[in-house]
């Protein structure tokens, strides 16, 4: 990746809170690379994405139990 | 408080719940109704009574749908002749076989599981809240939180959320179909009644599951989840199964036929291969390897995967579509009435403009400029005490930002009186409300009746037209003057020129009621207007422009003022000139009444404005009648019968009732015009898919059977064997037509005409490119093995052993290739949806690996009896194969039958 922004965005919710989380970003110079991109691009990124908003997840419910 | 298991609690008295004293009950239940459950209480009973759910019938567990795979008629084919190899000690044969029954059903496991788990997945998102009053103040919190002690509030529109026991409503009326049967609203009040009463006449309770249908009230909740009228009869009624779509009943019927002229001509293959000499067990397994190869019996299986998918990818993008038919349906959408406010708009209401008697202010730049400046006091501040105290809405200041519950009108009043430094709360207390004629699509006004240091007094809002018809008075400096039929006609006209700027006008009046009249809404003085402006959304605008290019109407249908109406269909492009027909709701006569004429200007309209929910219903029928398919909007508790009758209900996930949820068939989560066009769009792509998918599905099909009849017909001294039919069925026929399932849509999408909801997924026009593609394919594959002969190796004899592989691979390469053919002719080759689908590259190279695999592993080869081939024979394998998708892209470029552009 060249360039790339992150989304986040929390809405409140019934049950807590929704977060949407998004990357965008510009792909690769090189025609290897922008094929790589063009492949496996989009997994990585959900993959990065899914992480991130598992980990937030549980280092919330780590604080909450802590504090109660 | 003592501590109680739901049952203690049923039974510690023996009075029953809607025979127990107030007092006697609440304290039963450890409620307060003046401050209600504090968390930590809440957190306790929860745990002591578990949430507020009704149990699931159980989930079909993962073995039983593996299970179901090996239901299949073409399976116990296949399993027979494994049987019959064995029989006849052909074991490797019968071992493959059996191999491939078993990948067969993990595939089909594997996307049945899929579905479900989308579908699940789905539910979750639509989940129901309750509004609760907990630590003092009123909340909403999800429905299962809800414990026995809880206090609640409801207002027409909301589902009941738990068991509970009213003392106190305004007009209330809830509809229990769900319980008793009974289909008239049933008309609830507080009180005690009589031990032996029974369920129906129940009136001081209420029940899970019903819906308030008219007015509003408080409870105390006194049951939840199984220990509830509807958990006692919830394991009666299990959970309801999405029922086979309109799409899914065409493939499954289209399966059967299919599988009807397969077995025809396959039972010919058997005999001419017998005839020709060739051996009987080889011709038995030939002829159902070809059976289960040329049938796409997953048809049905893959579509609903489609459709699922396509729901998933949906709710991302903040529509939850709740049936999947409706997905189908969103295809072929030719109408799309859709209200004004909420969804065109942004619902954020703010007073931009007083008007009264002594004077009028709207809001400029300058923070400065207030309305007091403008009005007389008395009438700025009886407009305010309306704006007050006519309203049900809550609104508390929370770490520099503002929370508000209720309606977005309403909250927009009471942010317009906290800005300019009313204290709402101590107005509010010292004005007690003692009744409520809650607010009605059909009166379009509200009323409240207060006491107040003043004595008792009604406060009224609503429509201009509607509240001055009940004005005898008019607010002239501090005192009443008469309300002339000149000066009604004057207000009518301020209100017309304030709504013909955009604003949505609100009008106010009240009275004394010092004589505590029952009838509010009678002899009011009339305050004034309030004019609030309600941006139009931003994104609007551009999906009506792309409505317009797919073919696409759209109507608006609002209960708003006409010049309001008019103003915001301009700005966003549903109409091109002031001139154009405005409905009124008063011009529209019950739909028994109608007339061509009117239907006709119906039909033709754009704007309707001050509709009725029952006029919803009609306008609906108007279309229906020529054939449209009509999407409608709706958030009201009376929009349920028109949302109900649409092709496509469509109701407010924000702002919306709960009822116009539960029967709609889309709900959307940001209220936003924008997103139906998102899922109308979605709709077409995934038929667009499923299509795309049946067509490379049936044209290889088509191919095998082809070759396959071609050799047996001209005796040919080569053929393929059943094993390899079967890995051809395996290999090329699932992976790249799963892909196919998931590609985005074309460029074109969204600028063709909707879908004709009759048509049949495969028309004459098709068959006819797939009989070319599956033509194309047989032709380069037997050509192949003639050109490899007299090419590569002539002057040698025929090769049988060579001239299979060459058929085997040709065929599969031609398949494979042949997935690129499914895009769209309006983009160049590597443009084209298909070549952008990373899936479907994903899937070849997969392909490509499994062919390299079965080659280089020996006992693979040898069971597919394959053998080793030179260089030339590779390129001109794949060469062919290639060769094949040209030609046939050169055909569709050419215009040999007409594409999907045409």
């Amino acid at each position: 990746m060249r360039w790339y922004r992150m989304g986040f965005e929390t809405t409140p919710s019934e049950s807590g809170t929704m977060v949407t989380m998004s990357i965008t970003y510009e792909p690769p110079r090189g025609w290897f690379y922008r094929l790589l991109s063009f492949l496996f691009g989009g997994l990585y990124c959900n993959w990065c994405l899914n992480n991130m908003l598992t980990d937030t997840k549980k280092a919330l419910e780590h604080k909450n139990s802590h504090a109660e | 408080m003592v501590k109680m298991t739901q049952n203690e609690v049923h039974n510690k008295s023996s009075d029953p719940m809607w025979a127990s004293q107030e007092n006697e009950l609440f304290t039963r239940l450890g409620a307060d109704i003046k401050q209600g459950l504090s968390a930590a209480q809440a957190a306790t009973l929860l745990q002591s009574f578990g949430p507020n759910a009704i149990a699931n019938a159980e989930q079909t567990p993962a073995w039983k749908i593996f299970l179901r795979q090996f239901k299949s008629p073409l399976v116990v084919l296949l399993v027979v002749a494994a049987s019959a190899s064995f029989a006849f000690q052909e074991w490797l044969d019968g071992t493959a076989i059996l191999v491939v029954v078993l990948i067969n059903a993990l595939i089909g496991f594997y996307m049945e599981f899929q579905a479900g788990r989308s579908m699940a997945a789905l539910k979750k998102m639509v989940a129901i809240s309750a509004k609760a009053f907990r630590n003092g103040k009123l909340s909403e919190i999800n429905l299962e939180m809800l414990v026995p002690g809880d206090v609640i509030y409801f207002e027409a529109g909301d589902m009941t959320p738990a068991d509970a026991r009213l003392y106190n409503s305004a007009q209330l009326q809830v509809d229990e179909s769900s319980l008793t049967g009974e289909s008239v609203p049933v008309e609830k009040e507080p009180g005690v009644l009589p031990t032996d009463t029974p369920l129906a006449e129940q009136s001081n309770l209420l029940f899970k599951g019903t819906f308030v249908t008219k007015g509003n009230g408080w409870a105390v909740v006194a049951g939840t989840g199984m220990n509830t009228e509807l958990g006692k009869i919830a394991h009666l009624v299990g959970t309801s199964e999405q029922a086979a779509t309109p799409l899914e009943k065409k493939l499954e019927a289209f399966s059967g036929r299919l599988i009807k002229i397969t077995v025809g001509l396959v039972v010919v293959i058997f005999g001419v291969g017998l005839i020709g000499g060739k051996p009987i067990l080889e011709m038995f397994e030939t002829s159902i390897a070809l059976a289960v190869a040329a049938v796409p019996e997953g048809l049905s299986i893959v579509a609903t995967l489609a459709l699922a998918q396509g729901m998933l990818r949906l709710a991302r993008q903040k529509v939850i579509v709740r049936k999947l038919s409706a997905v189908e349906t969103l295809g072929g959408t030719t109408v799309i009435c859709t209200d004004k406010t909420g969804t065109l708009t942004q619902n954020k209401m703010e007073v931009e403009a007083l008007a009264s008697a002594g004077g009028a202010w709207a809001k400029s730049d300058d923070a400065a400029d207030l309305p007091l400046g403008h009005l007389p006091e008395a009438q700025y501040r009886r407009l305010l005490q309306i704006a007050i105290l006519c309203n049900n809405s809550e609104i508390t200041a929370h770490k520099k930002h503002l929370k508000e519950i209720g309606d977005p009108l309403e909250t927009g009043l009471l942010k317009f009186a906290l800005l300019l430094g009313e204290d709402i709360n101590a107005l509010r207390h010292k004005s007690p409300k003692l009744s409520e004629i809650p607010f009605s699509s059909e009166t379009k006004i509200m009323a409240t009746s207060h006491k107040t240091p003043e004595g008792k007094m009604v406060f009224a809002k609503g429509a201009a037209e509607e509240l001055l018809d009940c004005c005898s008075f008019l607010l002239d400096a501090d005192k009443n003057a008469s309300m002339t039929p000149q000066r009604r006609k004057a207000w009518l006209a301020e209100a017309e020129k304030m709504a013909s700027s955009g604003l949505k006008v609100i009008a106010g009046a009240f009275k004394l009621n010092t004589k505590d009249s029952k009838v509010l809404t009678k002899d009011l003085v009339f305050a004034g207007l309030f004019g609030m402006i309600d941006p139009p959304r931003k994104e609007v605008p551009a999906a009506i422009r792309q409505c317009r290019d797919a073919g696409i109407e759209v109507v608006m249908v609002t209960g708003d003022h006409p010049a309001a109406a008019k103003a915001i269909g301009r700005q966003l492009g549903i109409i091109e000139s002031d001139d154009a027909d405005v409905v009124l709701g008063k011009e529209m006569p019950d739909y028994e009444k109608l007339k061509a004429a009117d239907k006709t200007r119906w039909a033709a309209a754009k704007i309707f404005a001050r509709v009725s929910p029952k006029q919803k219903l009609d306008l609906i029928r108007v279309f229906q009648e020529r054939k449209a398919i009509v999407g409608m909007t709706g958030d009201g508790v009376n929009d349920a019968p028109a949302l109900k009758k649409a092709d496509i209900g469509i109701a407010m996930g924000k702002h919306g009732t709960q009822v116009a949820q539960d029967v709609a068939d889309m709900v959307l989560r940001d209220d936003s015009f924008a997103s139906i066009v998102v899922a109308i769009r979605q709709g077409r792509v995934i038929f667009d898919n499923i299509r795309k998918f049946v067509i490379y599905l049936l044209s290889c099909n088509m191919s095998e059977l082809a070759v396959i009849a071609i050799v047996s017909l001209l005796f040919l001294h080569f053929q393929l064997k059943p094993l390899q039919i079967l890995f051809i069925n395996l290999v090329t026929d699932v992976l790249p037509a799963l892909a196919l399932g998931v590609t985005a849509g074309g460029p074109l999408v969204m600028q063709q005409k909707p879908r004709n909801t009759e048509e049949p997924i495969i028309d004459q026009r098709r068959w006819r490119r797939i009989f070319f593609y599956a033509s194309v394919i047989t032709a380069a594959t037997i050509g192949a093995v003639y050109f490899s002969h007299y090419t590569i190796h002539a002057g040698n004899d025929w090769d049988p052993a060579l001239c299979n592989n060459i058929l085997f691979f040709t065929l599969i390469f031609s398949q494979l290739f042949h997935v690129f053919n499914m895009g769209s002719m309006a983009l160049p080759f590597w443009r084209t949806e298909v070549v952008r689908n990373r899936y479907v590259w994903f899937a070849l190279g997969f392909c490509f690996l499994i062919v390299a695999l079965l080659y280089n592993i020996v006992p693979v080869r040898t069971a597919l009896s394959v053998s080793p081939m030179s260089v030339a024979d590779w390129v001109v394998s794949i060469g062919a194969g290639l060769l094949a998708m040209v030609i046939i892209r050169l055909g569709k470029h050419l215009k040999f039958f007409q594409n999907e552009e045409q």
